[in-house]
């Protein structure tokens, strides 16, 4: 299901579980660069990575299967190869997928339906597997996805996807979209063109699982401390596991260099061969990752040069104003974007948000300079106006589409008042919501803590300007998103919200905030209910009714449309999608391109951020601090 | 107040051993205040809340004097790209928040929150422990039974996790829940906080009756015919004043503690409501009090003296209206 996993919990609850964005990078944010060597010449090989997490919140238990968690994601990019990748850089160009484990991209058939592949050879898993990797192992991990006790948390990815994918078989069994004729060569057949196929394909779940070790993990999450490497790095440890002993000997004991509650110890990988790589530097010998729940601590490190880079945490204040104000520490700081949108939402079944008007009206009055700031500032993200992060449509949509420009975007009580005059809610023509009964006590639910609890005020202020009255309910993350994702509680306007990508494609934004296939009763992701139908609610159950009289707008058929293409097409496609949501459904006020910040120490002397991941980019960054591996554990 | 004779200026503890000439009457009023009024520290708590309670009242004329009001929103300052709360300066005493509002006047403002559970909440507390106490006490039997078993599941309800499901239940349609009596922010809050703590008032005062029930009083009372009501609330809540008074003084700093930390939690009182406990929440939000060390200290002193003044209250009035408690 698309439940909460890739909502965000934000930046300050980044080191919670509810921290499940998969998000990604750029340069477009203000502040330091996403690539920048913080000092000069070459970077060196050597060394180790020594960061800190406050706490892992790993959403299922570090199985490749079953994991959601974009931190988890950038780990497995250190770990894991799949048939296509990244080169885990920064910018638009971390998006661009290259062949990996495959030769090459793969031949797609006329129709888009068939694609295949063809594996490089000399590469092999990591000790204690030790021999190469095979289609039948790629083949075996989209068997692991499509068993229904493996606990896939993003199979809907597949699932109808590819022929033979449901997601409910009862163990290991073949797909029968996807076919091995040879150890080197693997095909897939889908059900219908799917144009980010690739982008799939690139995830975690699907690189390569070695059937010896994984057969006795039949359940989700368990196979996370025993996950078998097939790229540079491995755990630490991964060479004393036996595979001679029995599944019930190999479960009670786990490699050794990671524990979920302590630390992850990543290692050189003696079965890499670098030659058969070009995406990744893999630059040092180690990386130690070791949990602290002292956030504060870990950036007293940093500081100190005892570790070279924080991880997933946001900076506490005094530390990043520290970093902005001091020329010679503001090089450390790293902020760029996480390909993260937040929003204001409005629900087009409760009055008055049921006139687009009215809606187009907030869009005018909210101040969202005032909201950058209650985030602290442009450290924090950039002003978004529109849906899409700019990198998600490889910049051919920047900020500079701006529909309901305002001066300094401080919003224009002259524009939105002439919107609002436009409406059937302002009898009187004064550019104010009249009806008391639709323009007062308007239920507004929020999240009861900075910065969302600080942008709450300007939000009441803007809205009453033009006649809106709205009661902000403050719950805490998870109550706050329950209570918008159950549809019967029809909430009018919620603040709390946020949306990050899976991968670099505007289909993982569309389908699920706007996509009327994912209206249910709860847990539904389209809070604005896009597209909804008496039909929908009648099969559903959603306990709504349609207002008399209103056709709800729905862009079921644009999602269709673009699915089905790839390439150039496909984008302009996304960029035509995203313009129209804007301005004929206008279904939310987007104010925050969010940034992820990173402080670095000067013994990190090449910084690259990961776009897919969100987060440092392992394979990329190099040190020179001259700890032995040998030290670690 | 109804007694003529003050007390004695001069009568001090070396007085009362010494028979002097005219024997005057002394009612148990004239006694508990002479006792009172040389506890000093009691004394101190008392002018405090004294203070306090004026400063709630005209909170809305503070506001006008300094010129911002507790909901006003002022420019952050900017520190290098990032947007900070303002210092204390002649223009905002105690500096700003993070919305840039004044946290002079949100403070003052907070004392009224924090009274209004002090005196509402623990209030409602005592009028449900004191009836449901002296119901259970006089009647005994099943009734006693059914009351106090209703105690004991009170006091062992998981109380926060109730609190943030009553707010989450509340907070989805604009009335709040049970027919619009509560809603999510300072009712909801003040209910919770009764809701609790009227138990531990109703214990004392069923323990209390238990033991005067028996007394003559009340039997020449049944002898004579009077109703129950008339006994339980005629004859016996006359004689629990005091204890009543004693533990009720008691838990008001408990209970401002209490909605402190409801607030701190977000429970309910929204961003408009000026709340102690919430301002200290905003202050650890991403550690901002390491950098704005005003948003803490002074919602966090007003907070302490405060409940300090109301225990110093309740001790002396404790030690006044005990009538085992030394004569000074």
């Amino acid at each position: 299901m698309i439940g909460l996993k890739r909502k965000t919990a934000g930046l300050l609850g980044m080191g919670l579980a509810l921290a499940l964005v998969a998000a990604a990078c750029g340069g477009t944010s203000p502040g330091p660069s996403a690539s920048s060597p913080t000092a000069s010449g070459q970077p060196t090989r050597g060394g180790v990575l020594r960061t800190a997490i406050s706490s892992f919140g790993f959403t299922g238990g570090f199985d490749p299967t079953d994991e959601y968690l974009g931190l988890a994601w950038d780990f497995y990019g250190a770990m894991l190869r799949n048939l296509v990748s990244y080169k885990h850089i920064g910018g638009a160009a971390g998006n661009a997928l290259y062949p990996d484990l495959a030769t090459s991209m793969p031949e797609i058939s006329p129709d888009g339906l068939t694609y295949t592949f063809h594996l490089k050879s000399g590469i092999k898993f990591g000790p204690p597997v030790n021999r190469e990797i095979t289609s039948q192992d790629i083949a075996y991990a989209f068997e692991r996805i499509n068993d229904k006790n493996a606990g896939a948390e993003y199979g809907f990815y597949y699932d109808g996807v590819i022929k033979g994918m449901t997601g409910q078989v009862n163990g290991i069994k073949p797909v029968s979209g996807i076919e091995t004729p040879d150890a080197t060569t693997i095909i897939f057949h889908l059900t219908q063109p799917t144009g980010d196929f690739l982008y799939r394909l690139a995830m975690p779940a699907t690189a390569p699982i070695p059937v010896e070790v994984a057969k006795c993990f039949p359940t989700g999450g368990g196979y996370g401390r025993f996950v078998i490497s097939s790229g540079p790095y491995m755990i630490q440890g991964s060479q004393d596991l036996s595979l001679s002993q029995s599944c019930s000997q190999m479960v009670k004991n786990p490699i050794s260099g990671f524990d979920p509650t302590k630390q992850l110890i990543l290692v050189r990988n003696p079965n890499y061969a670098q030659s058969t790589d070009n995406l990744r530097s893999n630059y040092v010998n180690a990386i130690d990752i070791q949990v602290d729940a002292n956030v504060s601590d870990i950036f007293n490190k940093v500081a100190a040069g005892t570790l070279d880079s924080s991880l997933a945490d946001p900076p506490p204040t005094t530390t990043l104003t520290q970093y902005l104000t001091n020329p010679s520490k503001k090089p450390y700081l790293h902020s760029d974007s996480g390909d993260r949108t937040w929003y204001i939402t409005m629900n087009l079944l409760t009055p008055p948000f049921d006139d687009v008007h009215v809606r187009e009206a907030v869009n005018f009055i909210i101040d969202k300079a005032a909201l950058q700031q209650a985030w602290g500032g442009p450290v924090f993200g950039q002003i978004a106006t529109h849906i899409m992060p700019p990198i998600m449509l490889n910049n051919a949509l920047t900020s500079s589409y701006d529909p309901y420009k305002t001066p300094g975007e401080t919003g224009s009580l002259a524009l939105a008042q002439a919107q609002m005059k436009l409406s059937k809610y302002d009898p009187k023509h004064d550019g104010k919501c009249d009806i008391a009964s639709a323009c007062t006590n308007i239920v507004m639910i929020n999240r009861n803590y900075a910065p969302w609890s600080t942008m709450e005020p300007i939000v009441v202020q803007d809205l009453a300007k033009i006649g809106i009255q709205v009661v902000p309910r403050e719950l805490e993350t998870g109550a706050a998103y329950q209570t918008i994702d159950t549809t019967k509680n029809n909430i009018p306007i919620a603040l709390n919200a946020g949306w990050g990508k899976d991968y670099a494609d505007p289909f993982t934004f569309a389908q699920p905030l706007f996509g009327s296939a994912a209206l249910i009763p709860v847990g539904n992701t389209n809070y604005s209910m896009v597209g909804v139908t008496s039909a929908i609610i009648k099969k559903q159950g959603l306990g709504v009714t349609i207002p008399k009289g209103l056709s709800v707008p729905s862009v079921d058929s644009l999602i269709n449309q673009c699915e089905g293409q790839a390439g150039a097409t496909r984008q302009q496609c996304w960029v035509n999608f995203d313009e129209y949501v804007m301005t004929k459904v206008v279904p939310w006020v987007p104010y925050l391109w969010a940034t992820n910040l990173t402080i670095t120490a000067p013994s990190l002397t090449k910084w690259v951020f990961d776009q897919f991941s969100g987060y440092i980019s392992l394979t990329q960054v190099a040190v020179n601090n001259n700890i032995s591996v040998s030290s670690l554990g | 107040m109804a007694t003529v004779q003050a007390p004695s200026p001069s009568a001090g503890p070396a007085d009362t051993g010494v028979t002097q000439v005219a024997v005057v009457g002394r009612s148990p009023w004239n006694l508990f205040w002479s006792r009172f009024v040389r506890d000093r520290a009691a004394l101190a708590g008392a002018v405090l809340i004294g203070e306090l309670i004026v400063l709630a009242i005209v909170a809305p004329l503070v506001a006008k004097m300094v010129g911002h009001g507790p909901n006003e929103l002022f420019p952050l300052s900017v520190h290098g790209g990032i947007y900070l709360p303002t210092g204390p300066s002649s223009h905002f005493w105690f500096g700003g928040d993070q919305n840039g509002r004044d946290v002079f006047v949100r403070t003052i403002y907070g004392a009224r929150t924090s009274l209004v559970v002090a005196f509402v909440a623990t209030g409602f507390a005592m009028i449900i422990g004191v009836v449901l106490g002296t119901i259970a006490g006089y009647f005994g039997g099943w009734i006693d039974t059914i009351i106090s078993r209703v105690i004991d599941i009170v006091l062992s309800l998981p109380l926060l996790l109730f609190a943030i499901g009553l707010a989450t239940v509340c907070s989805t349609t604009a009335t709040g829940c049970l027919g619009g009596l509560l809603q999510p922010g300072l009712s909801l809050v003040s209910g919770i906080i009764a809701l609790f703590t009227w138990p531990y008032i109703g214990r004392i005062v069923r323990g209390q009756v238990l033991s005067l029930r028996e007394r003559e009083f009340i039997q020449a009372a049944h002898a004579m015919g009077a109703s129950d009501a008339r006994i339980m609330f005629g004859e016996l809540l006359p004689n629990l004043v005091a204890p009543i008074v004693v533990y009720t003084t008691l838990i008001i700093p408990s209970n401002i503690i209490f909605e402190a930390s409801l607030s701190f939690l977000g429970v309910g009182i929204p961003q408009t409501t000026p709340s102690w406990g919430r301002m200290l929440s905003d202050a650890t939000a991403n550690n901002l009090f390491t950098y704005a060390w005003w948003m803490m200290l002074f919602p966090g002193v007003f907070l302490l003296l405060t409940t300090l003044a109301f225990n110093l209250v309740g001790d002396g009035l404790r030690d006044a209206l005990d009538p085992r408690g030394s004569r000074r």
